[in-house]
């Protein structure tokens, strides 16, 4: 336990050690995070339009299908 | 010149990058875990700054990015200029965020270091100021690419700010030997080689190495994004011009 406190309070500079190593990841995981999200986001939308686009090709397959 | 030329496919690319992806993420991983447990365990406290110096191993890897994520951008931004690269103002745009990213650490962990070692959270001498100066061409990178309806615009207009902001890159890194400073110089790049223990050395170069590969991954990842972005414009395009 003892040991435990000694390591937290980084010889009495805890205050300004801690909060560099949490805001480092802070920015370091936030970046990253909207950075995946932004990819799922666009890959979501990408695969909607391409199967709206396959939907698009077999109506109009059908339709010449009908029309022959 | 011709491996660039290879590269600059978007379709091989995107090929290199998902079969890159996973180990540059896990050895990103796993040297940051390492160099953490260096930092914090194995080793020593400063004879004269005592355990505030570990502060060290996040401040200065994250004042090394601000200035290699600048001058990638400055780089790439020549290549946009000169060659046309596809690829080239897609990387200059996925870095700048990373980059303001990391200027934002060092200046933050900076004020969290300088304010127990020489009692001021921040002083303008010339470092500070032209690292704080760094931050707003990132700020300004960022907004000039978007301030533009036409992206091509945009692009360029962004590219030509980054390539004259690249002066300030040489200034941030001799400033403190050109002017009186708080400031401690340079002691890991100097010409004699590092001054600093390797027992320091070694975990700040690690962690140096795991940032570069956490740029590397967000980097990797926002080209790939943007590379879809492009198709989803012209997917949209294509479908208003068919109704």
């Amino acid at each position: 336990m003892d040991q435990l406190t000694t390591f937290f309070s980084m010889g009495s500079y805890g205050a300004y050690v801690w909060p560099s190593y949490l805001l480092t990841a802070a920015v370091m995981l936030s970046l990253l995070l909207t950075t995946l999200q932004r990819l799922r986001r666009n890959q979501a939308e990408l695969a909607e339009l391409e199967s709206l686009k396959t939907v698009d090709k077999q109506q109009e397959l059908q339709e010449k299908a009908v029309r022959s | 010149m011709s491996v660039f030329h290879r590269f600059a496919n978007p379709n091989r690319f995107l090929k290199l990058t998902n079969t890159v992806l996973p180990w540059i993420s896990g050895l990103t991983v796993f040297s940051l875990f390492a160099g953490l447990y260096m930092a914090f365990f194995t080793s020593p406290a400063d004879y004269q700054q005592g355990e505030s110096v570990r502060i060290m191993y996040v401040h200065v890897p994250a004042a090394w990015m601000a200035m290699f994520v600048y001058s990638s951008i400055a780089f790439a931004s020549v290549c946009a200029l000169i060659w046309r690269h596809p690829l080239a103002d897609l990387a200059a745009k996925a870095s700048a965020p990373i980059g303001a990213g990391f200027t934002f650490l060092a200046l933050a962990t900076g004020a969290l270091w300088g304010k127990p070692m020489w009692g001021a959270w921040w002083v303008w001498d010339a470092r500070l100021t032209s690292v704080l100066i760094l931050f707003f061409l990132y700020l300004g990178h960022m907004a000039l690419m978007n301030a533009f309806e036409d992206q091509e615009r945009g692009n360029r207009a962004a590219a030509v700010l980054a390539i004259v902001g690249f002066i300030n890159v040489p200034i941030i890194k001799f400033s403190v030997d050109w002017w009186n400073t708080l400031h401690q110089p340079a002691s890991v790049m100097r010409m004699d080689g590092p001054s600093i223990d390797p027992s320091m050395l070694w975990p700040l170069l690690i962690m140096g190495v795991a940032f570069k590969l956490f740029y590397l991954v967000v980097l990797l990842i926002r080209i790939k994004s943007e590379l879809i972005e492009a198709k989803l414009r012209k997917y949209r395009r294509a479908l208003v011009d068919n109704t």
